[in-house]
């Protein structure tokens, strides 16, 4: 069955990663900015790793026939200097002004928090501001464990502060049980990723599908250079095929929801 | 709690599509596996060395001999973890969600500056049990 990745990070992953997932039958993935797994010591850094992002994946993921789409941002973890913080969003515009940089950027993500600091949040309202300057969608990012769930209601809370935010256009990442009620209720779409050890499995995503519906929620692998697995989608998709959901179902939440979403962007979203 | 009709949010799903005999066929044996290992792994948290007196939560320290009685007052994960796994056997719904607010760091305000502990898994400040176990 097809099925869209609509978070992962391909610049950690192996180029063997592409030829599963195509197997498995991916047509399309998106990227969010993110954490490396060291903290950058320039802002250049980050114009490579844009760079990275709008030139060089798209490439690779075109050679096994997927397309790669991609978001950009600083990342919470890299935002509690905001001087350094600030010098990255600059950036970031470049990116946006340019047609053929910007053709495959669906917005601005992964934004949000890390450890819920006063900094990361500053960082997170001034991002937001961007995203809706340049008309952008968001990706957030929701905190790690015990961080999640005053974290989320912190994003929420500034979302909301912004005041010229459509909630059907900004989806909350990384949601659980703790949390998908608030970001629903307010009108947010949900992501639901499926991590070995944290955040959602399969088995708790199918869960959460059964318990909330099939509307604005979306499940991802997040894969990354960490502990995760690139094929987490398909392995959702073979759980509730077990468990005897329609095909229809299944396709709604791995393939037509995220395209739903995606269409949004400025520059639309099209699978092949 | 699944979600009401409220303004934004979902329409009420159907029932699953299987029934409870079917689910326990499908899925009773992982269970059971991961019932063990649960059991096991506090097993293995009593025959831990003590830690040394560097060791802190979150530097990998192995925890202390006897654990579940004895565990390391400064770490709050296996108390943390031992007052969930009350919540499994309470017979109240939504059990899921009910330990990961559990595990949730209480408080609401941001804070000044990041802290320099990794993030445990559980909140720092976890009460320490006072139940036998």
């Amino acid at each position: 069955m097809p099925y869209i990745d609509p978070h992962i990070h391909m610049v950690s992953r192996t180029t063997d990663d592409y030829q599963r997932m195509a197997r498995a039958g991916c047509v399309a993935v998106t990227e969010p900015a993110f954490w490396a797994g060291y903290d950058r010591g320039t802002p250049e850094a980050f114009r490579d790793y844009f760079r990275q992002l709008t030139v060089v994946e798209p490439k690779r993921a075109a050679r096994f026939g997927i397309d790669h789409y991609c978001w950009l941002c600083i990342n919470p973890k890299e935002a509690e200097d905001p001087g350094f913080a600030r010098e990255v969003i600059q950036l970031i515009p470049e990116f946006l002004d340019d047609p053929q940089l910007s053709r495959n950027v669906l917005g601005i993500g992964e934004i949000g928090l890390n450890r819920n600091t006063k900094n990361e949040l500053l960082i997170l309202e001034e991002q937001i501001a961007l995203a809706v300057q340049y008309n952008q969608l968001i990706l957030v990012h929701t905190p790690h464990l015990e961080d999640k769930r005053k974290g989320t209601k912190l994003i929420l809370d500034a979302l909301k502060r912004n005041g010229h935010i459509d909630p059907g256009r900004v989806l909350i990442d990384h949601v659980e049980e703790h949390t998908i009620e608030m970001v629903l209720d307010a009108g947010y779409w949900a992501g639901m990723t499926l991590y070995p050890d944290t955040k959602c499995t399969p088995q708790r995503a199918a869960d959460l599908i059964e318990t909330y519906g099939h509307e604005r929620l979306w499940v991802n692998s997040a894969g990354d250079w960490g502990p995760s697995d690139p094929l987490s989608v398909p392995k959702f998709q073979q759980e509730m095929r077990g468990r005897g959901h329609a095909a229809g179902v299944i396709e709604k939440i791995t393939l037509t929801n995220p395209s739903a979403f995606l269409f949004q962007s400025r520059n639309g979203f099209a699978t092949q | 709690m699944p979600a009401e009709h409220k303004p934004n949010a979902p329409a009420t799903p159907p029932a699953p599509p299987y029934t409870l005999p079917q689910l326990l066929d499908r899925d009773f044996l992982p269970h059971r596996a991961k019932l063990l290992d649960l059991a096991a792994f506090l097993d293995r948290c009593d025959r831990t060395q003590p830690p040394s007196p560097r060791e802190g939560p979150g530097e990998g320290a192995p925890g202390s001999g006897n654990a579940t009685t004895d565990s390391a007052p400064t770490d709050p994960r296996l108390p943390a973890l031992l007052s969930a796994i009350a919540l499994l056997t309470d017979n109240h719904p939504n059990r899921t969600q009910r330990i990961l607010d559990a595990l949730s760091d209480p408080t609401t305000d941001p804070l000044n500056a990041a802290p320099q502990s990794p993030v445990l898994g559980v909140p720092q400040n976890h009460a320490p049990l006072t139940t036998d176990h």
